[in-house]
This record gives C-alpha cells, sequence and structure tokens, in this order.
C-alpha cells in the first residue's frame, strides 16, 4: 500500500508541472479553452525554423555518438591490447572534469577549426563521451565470446565483426543510448547558444528564450511553445519505449 | 559497388560541411544586443541607416537572451572572439571595463543625461554610451490597496490578498540600493562601508515584514521574475518595477491589468529613486574601432532613442529626447507610468554603479540577507563580515 502511495505522489510530483503546462497551453485568461496560444506562439517565434535545426542536431548528434561510442567500446570490451586498463581509467578521469570548464577551452577549438557558427560546432563536441563509452562496454560484454570467436575463425577482420555480429545483439542498449542523448541534445541550451552566432541556427530551447522577451513574456505562448517542444522527444520515447527499457535493464540479470 | 557510392557520398558531404565552416566572413562589424528580437524592425531600420551614412560598413546583428549573455560574453572575450559593439547592463559593463575589454570613449559625452553618463565612469574612463533607462513606479492594483504608501515605512500592515509586494532583496546587488535609498552612503572611497545604523535597520525592516508575511520569502531568493508572477496571479497588492513590465501584466491577465493603477516610486528615507541603465558598449578586441564607436554613438543619439521610446514604455538617456511632448503624454496607463517614470529621472540617480566583481558581491549580500532574515542571525555580526568579504574582493 505504502508503496502505491509513494508511486502516486512520485507521479503527481513528475507529471503535474507538465500538466500544469498543458492547461496553461490550451486556456485564455479567462479560463476558456483555445488553440490561440499555439497559434500566437508560432507567430511571435519561428518555431518551426528552429524545431528543423534542433532536429538536425539531435539526429546528428545521436549518429554520431552511437557510432563513436559503440566503435570505442567494443575494443575495451572484447580485445586485449597494452594501456587498455590506462585507458580506461583515462576515462574515468574525464567524469572528474565539469562540462563547465571546458567551455572556453572547447570554444577555442571549435573557433579554430572554423566550427564557430555552425551546427558542426554544436554536434562535435557532443558526438562522444566517457559515459556513452562505458555504457556501450557493458553492453558489449553481454556478447557471448564463441560468437566472435566463430567470426574469426570463418576469416572476418574486427571492424567487420563489429558491425556485422556485435552490434546487432547490442540495438537494445543502443536503443536507450540514442533516447537519452537525443533528450539531453535536444534540451541542451548554453552551448549551442555559446557556439551559434546567428539567431537563424538556433535551437528551440534557445527560440523558448525569446518567448520571455525583455519588455514582454506571454506565459500561455510560453506553455504552448514548451508543449510543441516536447513532442519530438515524447514521441521518439514512445516509439522505442520497449527498446529502452530493456536496453537499461541489460546486464542488470546475470544469464 | 553501392557500398563504394556511398562511401564517396559521405566523403563528399564531409568535405562540403569543412567548407562550410570554414568560410570567411566579410568585413562587418558584429552588435549584440541583449534580448531584443522583439523589436528587429525597429533595428534592423537603424542598422540600415548607418549603413547608408557610412558606405561600405556593414553591421551584423545578433540578438543574445538576456539570461545568457554574460556567459557567452565572456567565452567569445576569452577566446578572442567578442562582438565589436555590445548591448550591456552596468554590472556587465562594469565587470567587462575592470577586465580592460571595453574601449574607453569619455570624449563623447555630449548630449546625455550628466548623472547617466557619470555612472557609466570606471577610474578615470567611461566605457559606456547610455541607451535606454528605466526608474521603478509603483504598479498597484487598486482592488487590493486603495492608495500606495508613499514610503516604506508606510507600508499597509495588512493588505487584501496574500502579500504586499515581493522587493527584489535578495538577488542582483539590491540591498545595497535600498540601503542608499535609505540614506546610507555604503561606497566611500572605494571601501564597501557598512557601519552606518541605516543598513542594520533597513536590513530589520524587510526580517519584520518578512516573519509578518507581508513580503514573500521568495524575495530573498528570487529575480524580479516572481515579483512579476505574483502580482499577475494577484497575490501581490504592489509591483515595483520599470513602466515596461506592465505590458507583461496585460498579456497575461487582463483582469489584474484593469485593475491597475500607477504612482510615483515608494521612496526611503533619502526620497532617491534608482535609474536603471542599459548601454551599449565597443570591445578593444574589435578590429574596426572606429567604425564601432560610430555605429555605438549613432545607435544611441536622440532621434534613434525617441523612435525606441515609442516602441516601449522605457526612457531616453539623451537630453534631447527627454524633452520631446511624448514624455508628457498621460492617455493610456502606460503612458502614465512611462509620464511619472520621465518625471522621476531629474531626481534620479544610478545609486549601485562601477562594482568589480558584481557577481561575487551579489553572492555574498544574498547569504548575508539570507543569514539575517531566515536563520536569525545577529545583523551588526553579518553585515560586518560581509562588509570585510567585499573588501578583501574588490581590493
Amino acid at each position: 500500500m505504502k508503496v502505491y502511495v509513494a508511486l502516486i505522489l512520485g507521479t503527481v510530483l513528475l507529471v503535474g508541472p507538465f500538466a500544469w503546462m498543458l492547461t496553461l497551453s490550451v486556456t485564455t485568461p479567462e479560463g476558456d479553452l483555445t488553440v490561440a496560444n499555439y497559434t500566437g506562439a508560432w507567430r511571435e517565434a519561428p518555431i518551426g525554423r528552429y524545431a528543423v535545426n534542433s532536429l538536425f542536431i539531435s539526429g546528428a548528434t545521436v549518429g554520431l555518438y552511437l557510432f563513436l561510442c559503440s566503435l570505442f567500446a567494443y575494443p575495451l570490451a572484447k580485445l586485449r591490447f597494452a594501456g587498455a586498463s590506462l585507458l580506461r581509467l583515462l576515462l574515468l578521469a574525464t567524469f572528474l572534469v565539469p562540462w563547465e570548464v571546458t567551455f572556453v577551452p572547447l570554444f577555442e577549438v571549435c573557433a579554430r577549426f572554423g566550427l564557430y557558427d555552425s551546427a558542426w560546432g554544436v554536434i562535435l563536441p557532443a558526438s562522444v563521451n566517457a559515459f556513452g563509452i562505458l555504457f556501450m562496454t557493458d553492453a558489449f560484454r553481454t556478447v557471448p565470446n564463441s560468437l566472435i570467436e566463430a567470426a574469426r575463425l570463418d576469416g572476418w577482420g574486427e571492424f567487420r565483426i563489429w558491425w556485422k555480429v556485435a552490434v546487432p545483439l547490442v540495438r537494445p542498449s543502443l536503443a536507450a543510448l540514442a533516447v537519452l542523448i537525443f533528450l539531453s541534445s535536444w534540451g541542451s541550451f548554453l552551448w549551442p547558444l555559446v557556439v551559434l552566432r546567428q539567431d537563424s541556427s538556433y535551437t528551440l530551447p534557445v527560440a523558448l528564450s525569446y518567448l520571455q522577451g525583455t519588455f514582454s513574456a506571454n506565459l500561455r505562448y510560453l506553455a504552448a511553445a514548451a508543449v510543441l517542444s516536447a513532442l519530438p522527444p515524447l514521441a521518439l520515447f514512445l516509439a522505442m519505449q520497449r527498446q529502452f527499457v530493456a536496453g537499461l535493464l541489460k546486464g542488470s540479470v546475470k544469464g | 559497388m553501392r557500398e563504394s557510392l556511398r562511401r564517396r557520398g559521405l566523403v563528399l558531404y564531409s568535405v562540403f560541411c569543412i567548407l562550410l565552416g570554414c568560410q570567411d566572413d566579410v568585413p562587418h562589424i558584429e552588435f549584440w544586443t541583449m534580448q531584443l528580437s522583439g523589436f528587429r524592425p525597429y533595428i534592423e531600420r537603424v542598422i540600415a541607416d548607418f549603413e547608408k551614412s557610412r558606405p561600405g560598413t556593414t553591421v551584423v546583428w545578433v540578438d543574445v537572451p538576456f539570461t545568457a549573455m554574460g556567459q557567452k560574453l565572456m567565452t567569445a572575450y576569452v577566446a578572442g572572439r567578442p562582438p565589436d559593439v555590445v548591448n550591456l547592463n552596468v554590472d556587465l559593463a562594469s565587470s567587462l571595463a575592470h577586465l580592460g575589454a571595453l574601449v574607453d570613449v569619455r570624449d563623447h559625452s555630449a548630449g546625455y543625461l550628466p548623472s547617466v553618463w557619470e555612472s557609466l565612469r570606471v577610474g578615470e574612463g567611461v566605457y559606456a554610451f547610455p541607451w535606454y533607462l528605466s526608474t521603478e513606479v509603483t504598479i498597484y492594483n487598486s482592488k487590493l490597496l486603495a492608495e500606495p504608501p508613499r514610503r516604506f515605512e508606510d507600508l499597509p500592515g495588512r493588505v487584501i490578498g496574500k502579500y504586499a509586494m515581493c522587493p527584489k532583496i535578495g538577488s542582483d546587488t539590491d540591498l545595497l540600493k535600498f540601503f542608499m535609498m535609505n540614506g546610507a552612503r555604503v561606497l566611500q572611497d572605494g571601501k564597501m562601508d557598512f557601519s552606518d545604523p541605516v543598513c542594520r535597520e533597513t536590513l530589520l525592516f524587510w526580517k519584520k515584514l518578512l516573519e509578518a508575511g507581508q513580503i514573500p520569502p521568495e524575495a530573498l531568493t528570487e529575480s524580479h521574475r516572481v515579483a512579476i508572477d505574483l502580482y499577475i496571479r494577484g497575490q501581490a497588492a504592489i509591483l515595483l518595477s520599470g513602466p515596461q513590465f506592465l505590458k507583461i501584466v496585460k498579456q497575461n491577465n487582463p483582469e489584474v491589468y484593469a485593475a491597475t493603477k500607477v504612482a510615483p516610486c515608494i521612496l526611503g528615507r533619502a526620497g532617491l529613486t534608482n535609474i536603471a541603465v542599459m548601454n551599449v558598449a565597443v570591445t578593444t578586441a574589435s578590429p574596426r574601432r572606429e567604425d564601432a564607436i560610430a555605429f555605438a554613438a549613432f545607435l544611441t543619439h536622440g532621434l534613434n532613442q525617441l523612435a525606441l521610446c515609442r516602441e516601449a514604455a522605457i526612457l531616453p538617456s539623451v537630453e534631447s529626447a527627454l524633452e520631446d511632448p511624448f514624455f508628457s503624454r498621460e492617455e493610456t496607463l502606460e503612458d502614465q507610468a512611462r509620464a511619472i517614470a520621465a518625471r522621476q529621472l531629474r531626481t534620479s540617480k544610478v545609486l549601485v554603479r562601477g562594482l568589480k566583481r558584481q557577481a561575487e558581491i551579489q553572492k555574498i549580500l544574498q547569504q548575508a540577507t539570507q543569514e539575517v532574515c531566515f536563520n536569525g542571525a545577529d545583523p551588526d555580526a553579518v553585515l560586518r563580515r560581509a562588509e570585510e568579504t567585499i573588501n578583501r574582493l574588490i581590493r
């Protein structure tokens, strides 16, 4: 019984703000139902253009992230080579450095490589990190060694084994990682704002901040835009829900 | 075959992206504003006029959300890529001026209100052109309060509704502002001094109102947005704010707006009101310094400021613009608020200005206020400690 009360309370706490936002977005100040807040928000800020920017940046980030993290993770999980432990230690060490500390050097690197004011300046720095590599290392450990040995006996190279044998078997983990990274990239605010110059290339969270102008702020428009911006991640999560849960549970039960 | 085509496509796409990223910029002045995208036609018109008056000069405008300006600007500055011209508030301008990042424009003072111009002085130099101004007026809900008090000490013991007001005591350096509004001279010879009993009394005054439930605890922790939000929801009877914020009330609660009236700003014992200044600075890193200074001066000259004031309930920093009959018009609520603010401007001052390490000072003051008001700490000891910490910081 206590568990249910706790679960209900937790749900209310989590869903409450979203429900409030949803209510605000479909009502007038007088309390009547309306869709005018959605059309108004669409008119005030070019949400469509920002959504396309966000979709491109988040999509490319997820694609690159999954590719690079699983490519780095496979040898850590399945190959024996000198310095593997040191590499793992170095990866873990990156967790000790807060993201904000890397802001200025990262900006300088982006500027030198001509990535300032380019969507790639947002995508590339977020396209690989220790969390993804370690997450995928754990996932690859669950791939039976016998399958990999059999492929080697057939004369397959390690890259081909990784792509044709290992990656298909860790698909649920990839799905879980895809959802997590998409959400983080979709909601990212400060880095896109710092590295992108032209407001035409800004992302949705930045567009939301524009609806809260210096001299005006229509909270109902803001709520409508926030609901709209929550739809793509929500759709992605619903589409990948089963694989997401399976991916998170992978490795939690020893077979 | 298909695999090879795919590979070639990928290589071509990568080369295209790299080329796209590396394309050279056309020479231009880069101009950043603080969340003024709502005034796009105005800004674009000013830029077009400037470009016409100075052939061969191009201005690229970038609008930055208010809350992110500090971070974006500091990152760009440290990486050696700041904009040429940037719209700043007094705090940010002061921080950057102390870092030597802004150009001294002391020779361009003609026409600006002297008190406002002086407020931008840091040491010997003046590091920004004043742009638009605002002074606080008393915005009040006439259904909750028949008439607002003239002085803070006359704040009503009880109001209909939840709170009398939500003064911004805990964010920015507004505590210093309240000390000064009550007559304390907290900044003496570049040092902070809280020894005047007025500081202690001011702090205890707000503590008393907090304990009586007349002001919310958020007054000590949150920004001005919370004060606006409480007023919009009809939970606070008074909103001390610039006239420009009336639009937000109108947009979000027409019922509260209909009951809203305006009056001169509630005063402290010294009878002073504060001026909030937005300014425009030129960065020392700008390779087109002369053009950048010319643009900043053009943007802030009288006619351009007057045109901006017609679009938002703000005030100009140029004397000739302020004399326009537009600022004595009293047809709408916004007009009335603007007229009150314009009248107040002549007797107002920029109370807190030119502080080094503004952000850190803000944290020290916020902590001190919370220690006294929430934890019941001894105000004398807390103020002494805050004063010492700040003086060590700005030494």
